[in-house]
């Protein structure tokens, strides 16, 4: 036996293949690397404590080997699929019940797709938390946030493939988004003249106007070779620019890469495998009803990690949640690099620590505050977003608690107003303002002019200011303004009793609940303290950071602060839209149907 | 600890590999096919073959894999007395061989399938229920457009057909171009889709398919709409009505074989190279006017709304006159001296009918146009049927039950 | 290589001898004389280079939309008028996605689709809307929104009554602006005798 191993590996052939012998010393452990194609991605030695798995826990390298999989059984797949409307979801079928480990791999297929979602957006997470993408590797983040999207967008382009209802409505969905972009699309705002059904953004997303075997083939055609072949070139650009960058963590011995790194992979590998294996044996992929554009099912819930997304479509016109809030999420996203400035915290999990902020003392990450709350805050939002639409989401889009049974005979009337567009402006107006710093050279001259606690006062001045406008932008429409549906649709001639006796506006259904009960001298002075504490609040919020916001100005300058504090409002400004709808029946705050101009 | 570690993984995973193969290798269908070989001897087995068994039927864009279990289909001599290794009784295979008709087209349920649930078509978004017992009769229709020359094989279907225009279900009803518009179009009823009827299923227990959607439905009427009565309403809502469809009673039979029926009313679009086409309504010749009005009477569903004979007792929410569709026992003193008027309402229809409430909302059930639907001269005949109708003795209770509005229904979840 | 000193000296003294000797001055000369022939052929070259590749991407683009479609009509005749009841009928909704609504004075039309992203809309008869079961839409009888996201009224087709008295809906023709989706060839006027 050892002879005949012994004569092989005197072999030419054998010798042609393997430049070195196999035995472990420092030498074959060099040339192991660079004597691999493959194994070239990696250096030969590397820090000890960048590859410790609680610092980088393995995310961008399973998320990697998931994209393995996904073209492993992918191109399996491939060869019983066929991408026509009559014969795709046969074939689906099929798998399950005529091919031999057909379904298996179906389900291996769908499920490493959903991980490796989640991988993806989790190795984002770790990367920022560990302040892995600062100089010199901003680009590098760029590149990764492109990869996260060509991930998303190889979801939906595969969603559409099994031809099922579920398919079909989420692509209706997803295309419809692109008939809503502005100048492009032919429903949505600034449309440009010659743009119709017959060549908008739409058309040419799903190969005509209507869903049928013209997209099913675009999307086959972009899901198993345009998308991969782009994610293929960004992954390699990606994965070299992680070698020449070198590591964010940098301390610790040096060791070997093999077989300190390429173990590691190697068990991570596997690990993922067996998981994989489990969930393909214990779930199925799902298959609904073949695809029929007559019935719609109710509720259409696009995949999971759309449902945020879908989520946000309710509360802004198609135009706003569908293109202009994710072009903004991928944007500010691939801004962060160039915006955080702070050298603090490369290569090192965010510490949390109690510390000052602006009056009291708040538990926050203690070396980058601002960037890792507001990052946290959106990937939490962002997770939110897909709970409420996962499970708090019925018959008719209709919200029902998780514990609530699903009912399609709910005799629920959503009354939704919107605020008059006046009022919506100088909500607007006063939210935006808001984000306005006082320079260095301001503050200097109001000291030197009023004293040294002129600033201060100045800047709390308006804080409060803007808070008491916003606050009064909100409720003395809702208070006061004449419904403008009346008498047409409402039989309540103001928004407030409009509101108020509705179901879905609780904060208005409170006030009015005061009005009603206890008179309407004493409710509505009772609503106006509500306003004046809400502003009041509002206010000090302001306060409290106006001081946190005049030195990140002074830090920034102009243009990355703008871009910093237009991102940060933007997002806020949708948790606090959401919040007007669910708590106050507020529809949108400023409405220009005509330019379908709704948020 | 990382040697346990790495030998702990690849043994995991050597072991599922193992579990999903044996899974994906251990069929439902090996067991039925093992089963079955097991009671052949050596000369019995030759020429069979084993594996997934199927019908390619590229006419009917369908696969049938039926006879991967139902080995003995078309192998009598083989057959054994148990499902599902029973032979196909009767002569229906000679008339319709499988190798040209399949199975699902008759028996609905899932030919792509292979295993007996999925097949079966009792699973979540497989919307072709198996057509069990005798409903199967109702896929005849699909190409015997001349059911009556096959009557002998179909009573049910036939009887449902009767039943059907007995009780009068065309006067709200159409079923292509006949019937009327009242109410919903019965035409691709028996092809609904479920999500469609989300709202129904979730008044009646399981199992949810269409089979038992149109049982429940045409035994208690109301109990999947019950509506929702003015003190149970949100404040400022609009009073919702059960729905209209009148209770007519129906035996445990008649439902089943107007269930029949209405499941052959589908989409489905078969070759020409199939299908029979019907063949022309006998004309029937009448002893006299009346009879012929008769005729006319019971033929466009007059009595779903007013009665057998016209004697009322149809239950019509918040319609003038006490809530009820008018009886016609007294046609002709109303409109004795005015048989015109008499026609215009007939023609013209009265919609919506007069409400007794202004403040509730529309009766749901109203007196739709016939002009277009009913000839000349059978409206005259009609005409004179009606007028007729004062000589009678108003039929009594029994004859005509009077519209069990308010039956409790029996098993709402 | 052309010395990059002393090459522009006789170029200009080339070009100033020209106009001395009154030769009306050559495009290429000029040409020459701004850029220097290996870099107006570089800078050219590149051009050309450019021009094509966006020619060729902006056709590629364009290949991307088909002239043709596969797709059904957009107009159908939808039976004659009295089959019709007073309310909103749903029997073309299935093959033709379209709900035809008589009222005493008429007819419209209203196009099956969600003005938000496009899901087909479920007609509730009790409650007397259309709920959109993708986000909530909620629609009243005229069309306009009375709930959820959308921010357009349903899209009214034109209905028109076609030679053999049959009803003619036209999808193509679309119309949502209270004001116009009640007149013309948006509503057909019929009365019911």
């Amino acid at each position: 036996m050892t002879s005949v191993k012994q004569y092989v590996k005197k072999t030419k052939v054998w010798k042609s293949i393997f430049r070195h012998d196999f035995a472990d010393s420092p030498r074959t452990r060099l040339q192991r690397i660079f004597g691999n194609v493959f194994l070239h991605l990696h250096p030969v030695r590397i820090a000890k404590d960048a590859i410790r798995v609680t610092y980088t826990w393995g995310l961008g390298g399973i998320s990697f080997y998931l994209f393995l999989v996904l073209t492993v059984t992918g191109i399996l797949l491939m060869f019983y699929y066929r991408p026509a409307s009559a014969l795709a979801y046969r074939d689906i079928k099929d798998l399950s019940f005529a091919v031999t480990l057909g379904g298996f791999l179906r389900n291996m297929h769908r499920w490493a797709a959903h991980l490796m979602v989640v991988t993806v957006i989790f190795h984002m997470v770790r990367v920022f938390l560990t302040g892995a993408y600062k100089p010199p590797r901003e680009y590098n983040w760029v590149v990764g946030v492109l990869l996260l999207v060509m991930t998303l967008f190889l979801s939906y382009t595969g969603y559409l493939l099994p031809w099922d209802q579920l398919a079909l409505w989420a692509v209706t969905v997803g295309a419809q988004m692109a008939a809503n972009s502005p100048l492009l699309g032919n429903e949505g705002p600034f449309m440009l003249p010659f743009i119709s059904t017959q060549n908008d953004a739409r058309f040419v997303l799903v190969g005509g106007t209507v869903i049928n075997d013209a997209t099913l083939i675009r999307f086959y055609v972009l899901h198993c070779i345009a998308v991969p072949f782009l994610f293929t070139i960004f992954l390699a650009v990606h994965l070299w620019r992680v070698r020449k960058d070198s590591f964010s963590l940098q301390t610790g011995e040096k060791v070997d890469v093999w077989p300190h790194l390429v173990s590691r992979e190697f068990v991570a590998a596997l690990l993922v495998t067996v998981i994989l294996f489990v969930w393909s044996i214990v779930m199925e992929a799902p298959l609904e009803a073949e695809a029929n554009l007559n019935v719609t099912p109710n509720p259409s819930k696009a995949p999971w990690y759309f449902l945020g997304l879908q989520e946000l479509l309710v509360y802004f016109d198609p135009w706003i949640a569908g293109v202009v809030l994710p072009t903004l999420i991928i944007v500010g996203l691939m801004a962060i690099p160039y915006v955080d400035t702070n050298p603090k915290g490369v290569g090192v999990w965010a510490r949390m620590g109690w510390q000052r902020v602006g009056p009291t003392r708040l538990w926050v990450p203690t070396e980058r505050p601002f960037a890792v709350s507001v990052f946290m805050l959106g990937v939490i939002m962002w997770f939110v977003l897909i709970f409420i639409g996962t499970y708090d989401r019925g018959p008719n889009w209709e919200w029902y608690w998780p514990w609530e049974p699903w009912s399609y005979r709910r005799l629920t009337k959503m009354t939704l107003k919107n605020l008059p567009n006046l009022w919506g402006l100088v909500l607007l107006g006063a939210y935006f303002l808001s984000g306005t710093p006082v320079p260095k050279p301001v503050r200097d001259q109001m000291a030197a002019r009023g004293g040294p606690k002129a600033p201060g006062l100045a800047s709390a001045a308006l804080h409060v200011g803007l808070g008491l406008v916003i606050a009064a932008a909100i409720f003395i429409p809702l208070l006061t303004a004449p419904d403008p549906d009346y008498p047409a649709r409402s039989r309540y001639p103001t928004l407030f009793e409009s509101l108020g006796r509705s179901v879905n506006a609780p904060m208005v259904s409170l006030l009015y609940g005061w009005v009603k009960h206890v008179g309407p001298a004493a409710g509505y002075a009772m609503s106006g303290l509500v306003v004046l504490a809400f502003g009041g609040a509002l206010g000090a919020l302001g306060i409290a950071f106006g001081k946190f916001k005049d030195r990140l100005y002074d830090e920034l300058g102009l243009i990355k602060y703008s871009v910093v504090m237009a991102l940060f409002l933007m997002m806020m400004g949708v948790l606090g839209k959401i919040m007007l709808r669910l708590l106050f029946g507020v529809k949108y705050v400023f409405s220009l149907p005509q330019f379908n101009f709704n948020i | 600890m990382k040697r346990v570690l790495f030998t702990v993984l690849t043994g995991a995973l050597t072991a599922l590999f193992v579990l999903a193969l044996a899974k994906d290798t251990n069929r439902e269908w090996t067991r039925y096919q093992r089963k079955f070989l097991g009671t052949l001897d050596r000369a019995e087995r030759r020429g069979l073959r084993g594996g997934i068994q199927q019908i390619l039927l590229d006419d009917l864009n369908r696969v049938d894999r039926c006879t991967t279990c139902h080995v003995a289909v078309d192998k009598p001599q083989l057959a054994l007395a148990e499902e599902p290794f029973k032979a196909h009784p009767g002569k229906l295979l000679d008339w319709h061989p499988p190798e040209t008709f399949g199975c699902t087209v008759c028996h609905g349920g899932q030919g792509i399938a292979s295993e007996a649930k999925a097949a079966h078509g009792d699973v979540p978004h497989w919307e072709e229920p198996l057509l069990r017992g005798p409903l199967v009769q109702a896929s005849c229709r699909s190409c015997h457009g001349n059911v009556e020359a096959i009557a002998e094989h179909v009573p049910l279907l036939i009887k449902g057909m009767t039943l059907f225009e007995e009780k009068g279900c065309y006067g709200c009803h159409a079923v292509k171009d006949f019937g009327q518009t009242v109410s919903q179009d019965l035409t691709e009823v028996g092809s609904k889709s479920y999500l469609l009827l989300e709202a129904d299923f979730e008044m009646m227990r399981p199992p949810h398919d269409r089979i038992h959607w149109l049982k429940r439905k045409l035994a208690h009427p109301r109990t999947l709409n019950p509506g929702v009565p003015q003190d149970r309403l949100p404040e400022g809502e609009e009073e919702v009505f059960p729905s209209a469809m009148p209770h007519v009673g129906l035996a445990e039979d008649e439902i089943e074989a107007l269930t029949t029926y209405l499941l052959s009313l589908t989409d489905a679009d078969y070759p020409a190279s199939y299908v029979t086409p019907p063949g022309p309504r006998p004309a029937v010749a009448y002893a006299s006017p009346i009879e012929h009005g008769r005729a006319v009477f019971e033929r466009y569903g007059c009595t779903a709304c007013h009665g057998p004979g016209g004697s009322g007792g149809r239950m019509n929410f918040n319609a003038g006159l006490g809530q009820e569709v008018p009886p016609l026992l007294y046609v002709k003193a109303y409109y004795g001296n005015n048989v015109e008027a008499l026609k215009t309402v007939i023609r013209e229809g009265r919609q919506p009918a007069p409400r007794q409430d202004v403040t509730r909302p529309n009766p749901p059930l109203y007196m739709p146009a016939w002009k277009d639907r009913i000839s000349e001269e059978d409206l005259d005949a009609l005409v004179a049927y009606l007028l007729s109708l004062h000589d009678r003795v108003a039929p009594s209770a029994e004859s005509a039950p009077a519209d069990v509005a308010s039956a409790p229904p029996a098993d709402v979840p | 290589m052309a010395d990059p000193v002393a090459a522009p000296a006789p170029m200009a003294g080339a070009a100033a001898s020209g106009t001395a000797a009154g030769r009306p001055q050559g495009l290429w000369e000029r040409l020459e004389q701004r850029f220097g022939r290996r870099e107006f052929l570089l800078k050219s070259g590149w051009g050309f280079f450019w021009l094509f590749l966006g020619g060729w991407l902006l056709s590629n683009l364009r290949f991307l939309f088909p002239n043709v479609l596969y797709e059904a009509s957009l107009a159908f005749k939808a039976g004659k008028p009295d089959e019709y009841p007073l309310g909103i009928s749903e029997k073309w909704k299935k093959l033709q996605r379209v709900w035809i609504v008589r009222t005493p004075q008429g007819f419209y039309a209203y196009w099956a689709r969600c003005t938000h992203l496009g899901c087909t809309p479920n007609w509730f008869d009790a409650e007397g809307r259309f709920k959109c079961p993708c986000h909530g839409s909620n629609f009243n009888p005229d069309g306009d929104v009375i709930a959820g996201p959308a921010p357009k009224p349903l899209w009214r087709c034109a209905i028109t009554l076609a030679d053999d008295g049959q009803l003619f809906v036209d999808k193509g023709r679309l119309e949502n602006r209270p004001g116009a989706r009640e007149q013309g060839e948006f509503f057909l006027p019929y009365a019911a005798a």
